[in-house]
This record gives structure tokens, sequence and C-alpha cells, in this order.
């Protein structure tokens, strides 16, 4: 049975689409809850050994929360663009706060130079490239999205190219180089270029 | 980094990547142009364009979660630096696996490494672990605690510390705590009391050694695999420092916060205020009779799923605690017995004096009711037993027997004949699931109306009809069809009785209940259980507990017995593709067939050989127009056939006929036989009168069966809609009037079903003012807006506004292509050709056909274009069409009786040669007046007539030429709007000429220049016509 947020996010997304720029506030932090859970469902369910898809937790998420009699193909791709992003602050957010810990509570924010003194791990790069990728959407919007899409939300090649309306050949292209500079960046190597 | 800086770095490296790697140096070279900067740059990229398996190359929730097994932290604020990896050593135990805990203590699941037992360790918060004094009292009190021994007290082995922390080592249990349990759902009675018998035995043997729990909530209470209940935690309240934030409560008096035990969930100052007694927020004393009230809103909570003193604010829950009685049990879940109630009252007195005084008191009193309450089941208990684990054979075997003991002690008990009669129908109910296992949700009623609807004896109230009837009770589409509303839906549609169904996980184990009332007294008719061994046994389970019911219900054992298909046979062995499955089902009657596919399509993916489901995925995809994916899916149902039911097979025989040979026949054929296995089925008679009999040109007959329809079914709009259709055929447009408001009548006049033959009864009663207002309704509505614009430029054509009907079909196929319905759009891109074709703009007609063409290969299509090639005196392209036709469709009664001979007929009158012509049309003659495409509208009736009548004119056969166009004027219900309607009043008038009748030509062309009055002057066949009758003057 559907549950309560259900008409809640359907309506917002619809609202979305119309337009209404309000309704992607209201959104944000309901999707932002209803994957956290999910998410660290998932988490567990890693410890234990199994494996998980990203794709296959948004999708679940899809169908549990929003109502698809009332939406059309166009708001699913816009679910899975917030979900990207949304999985992206989760993440992110659960590695500073584990920083945060280990730094004291004097800690404000891990840069990427700051991450760089951390301990190596997946939680350090997680919070690298978060960062790069902030410094590449503000030079090329439409590549960072592309790592958003593939990497925090999972997405493949097709699936991204319907979310960003471009061929998948241009996704294709767009995530060679993001990836090339998101990892020559991650090695530390910054050969400056500016 | 500068944009154009990023974009030149962009262009070199896909350039650089295009270049072999040995000449890859060079190449920079010569692109950097000595920017040395850049080439470094580049060459870091290209180096890391080959870097293998990167972090960027998993999704970055599974790093995170790969990195987390190692360091074996969840994603939760509260847990952190704290963790133990496995194998870490604790005094004598081995770390195993953390179990979950929040900031308020961490349980691991270890190893006893001296008595290789399972244990779960439990550590203190470290608030807690660095009180000296509070360490003191946990001391103490575990250590006490760990004298009870009791089967439903999870046992603590022993109290320690190491490495300054605290930790209790205790039975590990394997299972849930109530508090997941009831989430909100309510537990069934007889499970609520097995459990609660167990727990009231546990205080009562704890409260006997002087122990008082005092912090019993739903999360200290678990639930064991094998469906113990088991208390956690006793004696350790008095240990936790107090509410930090509530200091007004006495210290001996707080209750815990650690207690948060094996589960992950974080406990709460809220989550433990909603259970404590009134003597406990007043700091008094407090004795045994504390936990009786905590135990009475336990009891409150797992059998309403509502907590008694809920609030999210902690004055609100102690002011509730003090003063207010919670509502009564039974308003909030009916199913309760009264003497539940009663109890759950009894144990909440705020008075400790009037509640109950020990433990032993309302054990007794829970036990004399589950005793009662037992025995007014003792008939089915003894069944289930006998049924249990047994493979198919021996369940089969066992049934008939229990079923022959059954309808044997049925008689002695109550003498009286079957329940129902093949005359009545039934409405089923959503499942009771209180297992908390979302799976079950919907599948269990999907996979029950799969086998119910294999009897011929009982008749299930259909989808449609209930979304209809909620409409009618205004309520939403999705309501759940709790027993209540079922009860009043069944009561609305004048159904005999309700079918309530429950499942109940009893420790591994499934528990299927089903049991039919009857909606006019509320008693009930028959009841049936069946338990599960496990998850993946449901499925039979419900096929036996269904077998049962039907029987129960007066049906005989032989039909029982020979529609039996069970149901991993009959549909599918998994679950989840059943309740994606009935998810369509459902979504297809709230909304429609396009917004249902990708619910039929998972259900295929996760079941290949899911027969129904591709043939449902056939249906809604030739609901909306799209004849190829259709075809495809059908077929492969087909080829599936043998994994259905009976009835499941003859929809999926028909739909294929129907859908893929295109032999109408056959079909006909199969559906008689479908409604004489099924007499109560609706849909072969919708079937019949929407589109086979149609096709063979008896609209009489369609209509007979569109009534029948409508008859079973009056809530199913697609019946009405094909009614509508036959009047119109038979130009009875007061009978098609009079079903539109019947229509209307049972509000069904919404539905996007009827719009367009209320559309087309507009047109023929030339009320213009409806034909606007239906436009204006369809733009709301997606998958039929496309459709009446279709019908919108036809009506503009008719009378020769060209440029308007070009505009209307334009915003026709832009419609359907937003609708993502390729199909649609290729089709009135391919009739918008015809008619330019058919009214002499060769030019205009050669890009539409073409557009139409690339967007779709489908019959229909294939078809429409080839008739606009030999208009636009295009044979060639014509002849390869037809080819094609003829080769694709050699069982096909639309292509072989009639798209064929006007093709045929048409290329030979291209040739000069109209006995060739007169020939090819010859086997069209039968079935000359049938609609001709396979969905629920006819657009090119009438062709082989119109051809006809052009061959007898080029024979200089005026008179018989003459009959044939007045044949097409004589129908208008059946070529309605179509250009040959206007077109056929210029034929007859050139017939007159020919026969040298000059009046009667002079009529007739004034007839069509009348029809045209409004025409674009530019038309060819327009200025032509004029020509002609100025030439009569």
């Amino acid at each position: 049975m559907l549950s309560s947020p259900t008409h809640e996010i359907t309506a917002l997304l619809q609202a979305w689409n119309r337009g209404d720029e309000q309704a992607l506030e209201k959104l944000t932090p309901l999707i932002y809850d209803e994957l956290h859970r999910a998410a660290k469902r998932c988490l567990s369910r890693g410890q234990r050994g199994q494996t998980l898809q990203t794709t296959a937790l948004i999708n679940e998420l899809y169908l549990r929360v929003v109502d698809m009699n009332r939406v059309s193909w166009q708001n699913r791709a816009h679910f899975f663009a917030i979900c990207a992003r949304q999985m992206r602050w989760i993440l992110t957010d659960f590695y500073r706060a584990k920083q945060y810990r280990k730094r004291g509570a004097g800690a404000e924010r891990v840069s990427l130079n700051e991450s760089a003194v951390l301990s190596r791990g997946v939680g350090r790069d997680l919070l690298a490239i978060d960062e790069a990728l902030k410094e590449l959407a503000a030079v090329d919007e439409r590549k960072s999205q592309v790592v958003e899409l593939r990497f925090f939300g999972g997405l493949s090649v097709k699936e991204t190219s319907e979310v960003l309306k471009v061929s998948p050949d241009t996704v294709m292209r767009d995530w060679k180089l993001a990836r090339a500079w998101l990892l020559s960046e991650l090695s530390g190597q910054k050969p400056d270029a500016t | 980094m500068q944009p154009d800086r990023w974009q030149q770095i962009e262009e070199i490296f896909h350039a650089a990547l295009k270049v072999e790697e040995s000449r890859r140096t060079r190449f920079l070279e010569q692109a950097c142009h000595g920017d040395q900067a850049l080439r470094h740059r580049l060459e870091s990229l290209l180096a890391h364009h080959h870097d293998k398996e990167s972090i960027l190359d998993s999704p970055a929730l599974e790093l995170a979660a790969q990195s987390l097994v190692s360091d074996g932290s969840v994603l939760d604020e509260s847990a952190g630096p704290t963790a133990l990896p496995t194998d870490t050593i604790i005094s004598h135990y081995r770390i195993r696996q953390k179990l979950g805990g929040g900031g308020m203590g961490v349980v691991y699941k270890a190893e006893d490494t001296r008595l290789h037992r399972n244990v779960a360790l439990k550590f203190l918060p470290d608030n807690v672990a660095h009180d000296s004094q509070a360490l003191a009292r946990f001391r103490r009190e575990a250590q006490s605690a760990s004298a009870l021994n009791h089967p439903n007290i999870c046992t603590i082995y022993d109290v320690g510390e190491a490495d300054g922390k605290a930790f209790i080592a205790m039975e590990f249990l394997d299972g849930t705590t109530l508090k997941e349990r009831v989430a909100e759902r309510p537990l069934e009675t007889e499970i609520l009391l097995t459990l609660s018998i167990e727990i009231a035995d546990a205080l009562n043997a704890a409260h006997s050694d002087g122990i008082i729990h005092r912090d019993i909530k739903p999360a200290n209470l678990f639930v064991t695999k094998d469906g113990r209940a088991k208390i956690l935690d006793f004696g350790l309240a008095k240990a936790g420092p107090i509410f930090e934030k509530h200091e007004d409560i006495a210290a001996t008096a707080a209750p815990t916060l650690t207690a948060d035990a094996q589960v992950t969930n974080p406990g709460s100052v809220l989550g433990t205020l909603s259970y404590m007694s009134p003597e406990q927020l007043q700091a008094i004393q407090l004795d045994a009779r504390t936990d009786l009230f905590s135990f009475g809103a336990v009891l409150y909570e797992t059998a309403t799923g509502k907590k008694a003193f809920p609030g999210n604010v902690p004055t609100l829950i102690q002011d509730a605690i003090l003063h207010r009685t919670p509502p009564s049990p039974r308003n909030l879940n009916s199913e309760i017995p009264k003497e539940l109630e009663r109890i759950i009252a009894k144990a909440l007195e705020k008075d400790r004096e009037l509640r109950y005084q020990t433990a032993s008191e309302i054990r007794t009193d829970l036990q004399r009711l589950k005793r009662d309450l037992d025995s007014a089941k003792l008939l089915t208990a003894a069944k289930s037993e006998l049924a249990g684990e047994t493979r198919k054979l021996w369940s089969l075997i066992l049934a008939v027997v229990v079923l022959a003991l059954l309808s044997a002690t049925g008689y002695l008990y109550f003498r009286r004949g079957p329940k129902l009669t093949d005359k009545d129908t039934i409405v089923l109910a959503d499942f009771t699931n209180t297992t908390g296992d979302a799976m079950f949700d919907d599948s269990l009623r999907q996979g029950l109306a799969v086998e119910l609807e294999q009897s011929p004896f009982l008749s299930i109230v259909s989808q449609d009809q209930i979304q209809q009837t909620l409409h009618m009770m205004d309520q939403k589409p999705d309501t759940k069809l709790t027993p209540e509303v079922a009860r009043e839906i069944c009561q609305r549609t004048a159904s005999a009785a309700v079918l309530n169904g429950s499942i109940a996980q009893i420790g591994t184990q499934y528990l299927l209940t089903l049991s039919a009332i009857s909606c006019v007294n509320g008693k009930s008719l028959a009841s049936a259980e069946f338990r599960a061994s496990d998850k993946d046994h449901v499925l039979d389970a419900l096929g036996s507990t269904a077998s049962q019911i039907r029987s129960k219900l007066g049906e005989s054992l032989a039909s029982v017995q020979e529609f039996d298909t069970p149901l991993e046979q009959a549909s599918t062995p998994s679950l989840e593709a059943l309740r994606s499955f009935s998810s369509g089902r459902r979504v297809l009657s709230t909304t429609g067939p396009a917004a249902a596919i990708p619910f039929f399509r998972h259900a295929t993916e996760l079941d290949s050989n899911f027969a129904l489901a591709y043939a449902m995925l056939g249906r809604t995809y030739g609901d909306i127009g799209e004849s190829g994916m259709a075809a495809v899916y059908t077929r492969r149902a087909y080829e599936l056939r043998d994994r259905a039911s009976e009835a499941e097979r003859y929809f999926i025989t028909s739909s294929f006929h129907i859908t893929v040979t295109g032999d109408m026949d056959k079909a006909e054929q199969n559906c008689e036989l479908w409604i004489q296995a099924y007499p109560r089925a609706e849909l072969p008679h919708t079937f019949l009168s929407g589109i086979i009999l149609p096709v063979l040109g008896e609209y009489e007959k369609a209509a007979e069966e569109a009534t029948e329809a409508v008859r079973l079914n009056p809530n199913f709009p697609l019946s009405y809609s094909l009614l509508m259709f036959s009047y119109i055929a038979l130009n009875r447009l007061d009978k098609a009037q009079a079903t539109d408001d019947q229509a209307v009548q049972h509000k069904l006049d919404s539905s996007a079903f009827v719009f367009i033959p209320q559309y087309q009864l507009a047109f023929l009663k030339n009320d213009a003012a409806g034909m606007s207002r239906l436009v204006e309704r369809s733009a709301v509505k997606p998958g039929i807006e496309d459709q009446v614009l279709g019908e919108e430029a036809e009506t503009a054509a008719f009378y020769g506004r060209l440029r308007d009907a070009r505009e209307f079909s334009r915003r026709a196929v832009d419609s359907a292509e937003r609708a993502e319905e390729k199909e649609p759009a290729a089709t009135y891109s391919a009739l918008s050709g015809l008619r330019e074709a058919l009214f002499g703009n060769a030019e205009e007609a050669r890009p539409r056909v073409a557009s139409a063409l690339e967007k779709s290969l489908s019959r229909d299509v294939q078809y429409a274009s080839a008739v606009a090639f030999t208009y636009a005196s295009d044979n060639r392209r014509a002849q390869v069409l037809e080819a094609d036709l003829t080769k694709k469709f050699p069982q096909d009664t639309i292509v072989q009786f009639n798209y064929l001979p006007v093709l045929r007929a048409r290329l030979a009158l291209n040739r000069g040669n109209p006995a060739e012509a007169l020939e090819a049309l010859r086997p069209a003659t039968s079935y000359e007046l049938g609609a001709t495409t396979s969905s629920t509208y006819g657009w090119t009736g009438m062709y082989p007539v119109f051809v006809r009548g052009e061959a007898y004119l080029l024979a200089r056969q005026a008179a018989e030429a003459a009959a044939e166009f007045q044949k097409i004027l004589e129908h208008p219900g059946v070529v309605v709007n179509e250009p040959i309607a206007a077109l056929a009043h210029l034929g007859l008038a050139r017939a007159y000429v020919l026969q040298g009748d000059t009046a009667k030509a002079r009529t007739a062309y004034k007839d069509f220049l009348a029809l045209w009055k409004d025409a674009d002057p530019d038309i060819p066949a327009l200025t032509q016509a004029k020509a002609e009758y100025a030439k009569l003057q």
C-alpha cells in the first residue's frame, strides 16, 4: 500500500515539473529522509557481504514513495536526478561527520587539501571527489552532473542521457574527460593548467 | 580554471584519444603549440584515462558499503569510533558482528570462548561506565537479574568489565522486537494472546523473585524466530542514569535509556516515556504493579497498532498517562474480542489499587480468553494440522479428505445447503498483513483473484467495478479495501459476500486465513486456513486455502478439481512478479493502459515465464495503439499458454488470434468456447463486441454482446463505449445516446473509453458544440487527446477544410509522441497523407506518408500509406507495401478480406484495368461493411465499396457505380467523418453524369459543394468538381 509521503512526493514532483521551484525545496528533504533510511538499510546489508546496487535501491525507493499512477516519465528522470544529488549529500555528510569526530568539534569543513592529510580510504576519496566536483561544476556544469548521476546515482549511460536529455555518446564523452580529470585531481598531481 | 581553457583541454583530449597511443606524444606536441602547462595537464588526463578499476568505476554507495564492512560501522551518526572490529577479544568473548545500538550502548554478537556458545554482548554507554555509583548499582541489579531463569526472559550470563568498558553478556536471540513487529500494524488476536501469556508468565516469575522490570515496552520485548516471547534487559532499568533532561523524575523510578538490546533502533526518551506508569511519573515508590501498567500499554499497542499514550512532547505524554483514558481499542480494530478490551482497560487503571494486582491474574484472564477462542476454532484447527508441509500430491489427497470431512461435519452442524449460488458475486478485501513484509500486501489478493477466477462457480467483482464503486463512495481509487470498505462495496454492488484474507508469521511459518462474510448480515459463511512452512510456500498455501474456500462456499468438488491449476503453475512462482503484476492491474483500472505497462513489464522481468503478464502487456500495448509491441508480447504469452489456468488460456488464445494472426474466425470460435466454460466472464463479450464482430461487419450481434457485457458488469466503461459504437454503426443514434446517458448515470462518462463514440455521435448529430466540448475535455487526458485531435482532423477534412485538418493532424502526432505512443503518431501522419492523396495533393501526401513509415511499419500504417501511394500514382511504393502485407499476414481477416483487395484494385485502376480491379475486390464482398482496425474504432471502413465505385466508373458501368457510392451514403455510422464519406457524393454525381441523369447529377454535385462550402479553395478535388458542375449548367 502507498505510504503517506507518497502523495506528497508525487504532488511535489508534479509541481516541480510544472516549473514550481519551491516544490524542489520541499521535495528534497522528503527524498533525503527516505533515501537515508534506504541507504542505511542497504549499508547494513552490505556489511553482511551481500551485493547491492544503487539503482536497485533508488528504483525500489521510487516504486515505494512515488504514486506511479500520477507521474509521467519526466518525473521519473527528475526523481533519479534528485536521488543522485541526495546520495551524494548522504555519503559526504556521513564521512564528513566521521572526520569531525576524529578531528574534534572545532573542524568546520573538509576541503580537498585538508582531506588529503586525513587517512586514505573511501571516505577521503569520496569527500575529495565531492569537492572536486564543485570545482568542475563551476566551469562545466553538465560534466559534474554526469558524474553525480553515474557515480553517486548509479545510473547507466543510457539513463544518464535520458535525465540530461543529451545523447549517450555525449554522456560517454563527458564521462571520459570528467573521470580522467577527477582521477588526476585525486592522485594529488595537479600540474597547474589554469 | 577558465572555461575557454577547459574547452581547449576537452577538444585536445578527445582528439588525442582517437590517435594511436604510440603517436600521442607527437600529437600533443603539435596540438599544444608549446604551451607546456597545457601539455602536462593533458598527459596527466590521458594517463588517468587508462586507469583500470578506479574508485569512479563503482557506484559510490557500493564503495561505501564495502569499506564499512571493514570498520564495522553503519550509516548512523552515533556509530563510529567505538565500533569494535571482528575477532577482537574482550575478556573471554570474541566479537563476531555488530548487531546494533545507538548512542546509548552497542550490542555485538560474540562467541564465549570458554563455553563455545553465542552470546549477545552489550556495552554500557561511557557515561554509565564512568559513573562509579551508577556502575555499582548496575552490577547489583544485573547480578540479581542473572539469577532469573525463565524460558521467556532473556538470560543474563555474565556482567564484566574490560578496558574500562562495562558489559553484560546475555543469551543470544534471533528474531525481532515487538516494536518492529507491531510498527503501526496490530497483531492478530491469536498471536497476540500466545505472546502475551508468555510475557505475563515471565513477569510473574520475576515478580515472585522480587525483581521489577520498570521498563516494559515493545523495544524490550523480543519475538524469536520460532515465535516465543522473551523479555529483554530485566532488572537493568534501575542501573541507568536518570533522564538527564527530566530531572523531576526520581532516580529510583527511572527506566533506562540503554535498554535497547539487540536491535538497531536507537532508544529515545519519548519511546520509553509512553509506557511509564502514573506512579513512575509521580516518583512514588514502585512495586511490581508498575510493570503491569506498562504491559497494559504494550497490549493496547499490539492489539490496535496505535500507542495508548501517544505524543511528541514529554508533557503531553505525561498528561495523557496521568489523566486520560485511551480510545476504546475495538474502535481502532474491530477484530479485538470484547474480553481483551476489558483486560487491557484493567491493566491500564491509573490507580494501581484498581489494576491487576499480580501478573498471574492477568495471565489467567488472557489464558481463559485464548481457550474460549480456540474452542471456537476447533474445526479449522484440526485440519490445519493435517495440512502443513506435505507435497502437492499429498496436499491434494488430504484436501479431498479434509473437504469430505468438512462437508460431512458441515452438514451435521448446520444442516443447510451451499452457502452461495452461481448467481452470486463476491468482493475480495485486501489481505490483513501482520508479517511486516510488504511483499504480501498486494500480491496475495491478486494471487487469490487468479485462483478464484478459475472457478466457473464464483464470480469476483472486478477491479474496474471496485474502482467505480469507490468513486461513488467518494473514496480515493487507492483506498485500502479493509473488511469494512469491502463490505460496503459488497452491499453497493449487490454482491453476496466479502472474502477477507490475512497472513501472519508464526516463527518461520506463515499462517494464511480466508473467511467469507455475508455482507447482508455480517455472518461468517465459511473460513479456511493453511500454514506455509516458509515464504517460498506461501503461494502454495494460498492455492490450497482458495480451493478449500471454493468448496465450502458451495462449489461442487468436481468443479473445484477440474478448474484448479496451482497458482505457481497457473501464474508465477514469484511473489515479487505477482506483486508487480497486481500493481499493474490496479494501475490499469485507476489510471489507464500506458501507466500500467511498466508494471507488467517488470513482472515479466522478474519471471520470464509469466504468461498472463505477457498477455496483459500485449493487451495494454494494443490499447494504446502499439500493435507491433502488442503482437510481440501476445505471441510470447501464447507460447507460454500451458503455464496458465483454464480461464487465462481462453484470454491468451483470443488475444493471440486478434492481435497476432488477425484470424477473426478463430478468435470468434475461441470466445464462444470461453463463454460456454465461464458464462459469467465479461471479457469474451468485450472481445466479440469490440473487435471481432465489427471486423466481420456484424454490428447487430456486436450490440448484443456489448449489452451482455454491460449486464455482467454495469461499471465497466469500455462496455458502454462498445455498445455506443455498435449502435452508431447501425445508425441508431437514439440508442447510442441512451447508452451514453446510462454511462453518465453510472458516473462513467469521464472515462477515456467513451470519448470517441461520444465524439462520433456528436458529429453524426451535427452537434458542433458537443464536439468542441469533447476537444476541451480531452486536452487534459494524455492518451486520449491525440485520438480526439485525430477525429477533429478527419472532421475538418470531411468539410474540405484541409489546412485545419493538417494542423489537427500535426497536433495529434505531437500529442501521441509526447505520450510516447509511436504507432498512433505514425497512424495520424499516414491518414493525413492519405487524405492529401485522395484530394489530389500528391506532393503534400508523400512527406506525410514517408514520416509515418519512419515511425512505424505496423500493419495499419503500412496499409494507409500504401493506399495513399496508389492515390498519389506511386504504384512502385504501393506494391512493395502490398507484397509485405501479403507475406506477413496470411491469416489476418482484415488484411486478406479488406486491405489487400483494396490495394490490388487500386493498383489495377492505376494501370487502367477496371475488370481486374473488380475481380480483386471480390473477396472483400462479405466483410465490406466491417471495421478495419483491431482497436475499438474503425478508420478506413468501406474502402472496398468506394474503390469498387471507382472501378465501375472507369468501366463506365454507371448504375453499378452509383449503387456503390449510394451504399456509403447509406452507412454514415460506419464511415462517420472519413474523407470518402464526403467524396462519395462526388462519385455519385459522376455516376449520374455517366448515366445521363443531369438532374440527379446536379443535386449530387450541389450536395458535395454544400458540404465543402467553407473548404480551402485550392484543393484539386474541389476545383475539378466545380469545373464538372459548371459544365452541367
